[in-house]
């Protein structure tokens, strides 16, 4: 199970307090540490990396502002993601004429070859790859993915965040498997492909 | 070849609980299948708390390794530059403070300086402020009565240096103060 970043909680509570109080070099050192997080979160919900830089930063400013509403009971990792999920959603929501457009061309995605992720010049293959694997899921399978796969939240907090089951999640989560596996299993080397692709 | 990773974990467990064929009472504590059972379904209970999510989902090789080759590739994504954060952001309940003092600042100012307008400043031309007679004998005295007398184009009256003539035809009734 990969292991997110994730600093210790007194760190993000003594940062949250700092904020609240207008402390400029608290609010530099969060946002050192929270920027790629924040990103990678965006580009995984939205599938795309220029929509994923513009939410980021909105998404960076929302939380900023919001931080002294963060009631330290709960994970940081687990609010945060809440709050990128819903702006997110937002983007999507606000884009949705273009995003169905999107998600028909995605749906056609078809990988020829996968790129080798240790390879420095396939880097912008890597980029379009992961941009359209993601983007060959629903809204809501990429949610649970990205959620549970990527940023390895626990399903519960999966569901809290989605606002959903966490039985749904578990059968989102599995189409989505199966999706992806459908598209990408046939690349991965040593991988033996025997039908299950959706 | 059947993939477990397909089915909802919970629908496999509750499939297999239906299974379990519920023991009477003198087999609860010798009935080796009933115990097995149970036992399996307490693990994989324990291990799904544990593991958060679906840990009771076994994957197959080829979905590991697609999620595997997913995760690679977005953690691998190239961040772009942070953006600067936003400079002497101020919290809220400052804000609200500071123009709470901004207002009572400014209506302080705007009294004191009411107050003090008419007052002459030490520093002020002292031509322009109303000086007090030097001692009180160089005040005028006001004479008791107003002299007057008749003239050919009416009455005078005299007060010091000022003279009074009210051009208007005297009958003989007028009468004059003395």
């Amino acid at each position: 199970m990969p292991q997110p970043y994730s600093p210790s909680p007194p760190l993000w509570r003594r940062l949250a307090l700092a904020i609240e109080s207008g402390d400029a070099d608290a609010l530099g050192e969060w946002y050192q540490l929270e920027w790629p997080a924040v990103f990678r979160l965006c580009l995984g919900l939205l599938a795309d990396h220029a929509k994923a830089e513009d939410a980021a930063q909105d998404a960076m400013l929302r939380i900023s502002d919001k931080i002294a509403s963060w009631d330290p009971v709960r994970p940081y990792a687990a609010w945060r993601t809440t709050v990128v999920l819903n702006l997110c959603r937002d983007v999507l929501r606000r884009q949705s004429t273009r995003r169905d457009k999107e998600t028909a061309a995605a749906g056609q995605f078809q990988l020829t070859r996968l790129p080798d992720l240790a390879i420095e010049a396939e880097r912008a293959e890597v980029r379009d790859a992961i941009q359209g694997v993601l983007g060959s899921l629903s809204d809501r399978e990429r949610e649970a993915f990205v959620l549970r796969d990527l940023e390895a939240l626990p399903t519960e907090e999966v569901a809290r965040a989605m606002g959903i089951h966490a039985a749904t999640v578990r059968t989102l989560l599995t189409l989505a498997r199966r999706r992806l596996r459908g598209l990408l299993a046939p690349h991965l080397p040593g991988v033996e492909v025997d039908g299950g692709a959706a | 070849m059947k993939h477990f990773d397909d089915q909802d974990p919970i629908e496999l467990l509750r499939a297999l609980w239906s299974r379990v064929e519920p023991p009477t009472p003198d087999e609860v504590a010798t009935d080796d299948r009933h115990q097995a059972a149970l036992e399996w379904l307490d693990s994989a209970l324990d291990a799904s708390a544990q593991e958060p999510g679906n840990a009771a989902q076994k994957l197959d090789p080829s979905t590991t390794a697609t999620i595997a080759w997913v995760r690679s590739a977005w953690s691998q994504a190239q961040v772009p530059a942070m953006p600067s954060p936003p400079v002497a952001r101020v919290p809220r309940f400052v804000l609200v403070h500071r123009h709470l003092a901004a207002a009572a600042a400014a209506l302080l100012i705007a009294g004191l300086a009411f107050t003090l307008a008419p007052l002459p400043s030490p520093k002020a031309d002292p031509t322009l402020i109303a000086q007090a007679p030097e001692s009180p004998t160089a005040l005028v005295p006001i004479p008791a009565s107003i002299p007057a007398r008749i003239v050919p184009a009416g009455l005078e009256l005299t007060s010091g240096p000022v003279r009074l003539t009210l051009l208007a035809q005297l009958t003989p009734t007028t009468k004059t103060q003395d």
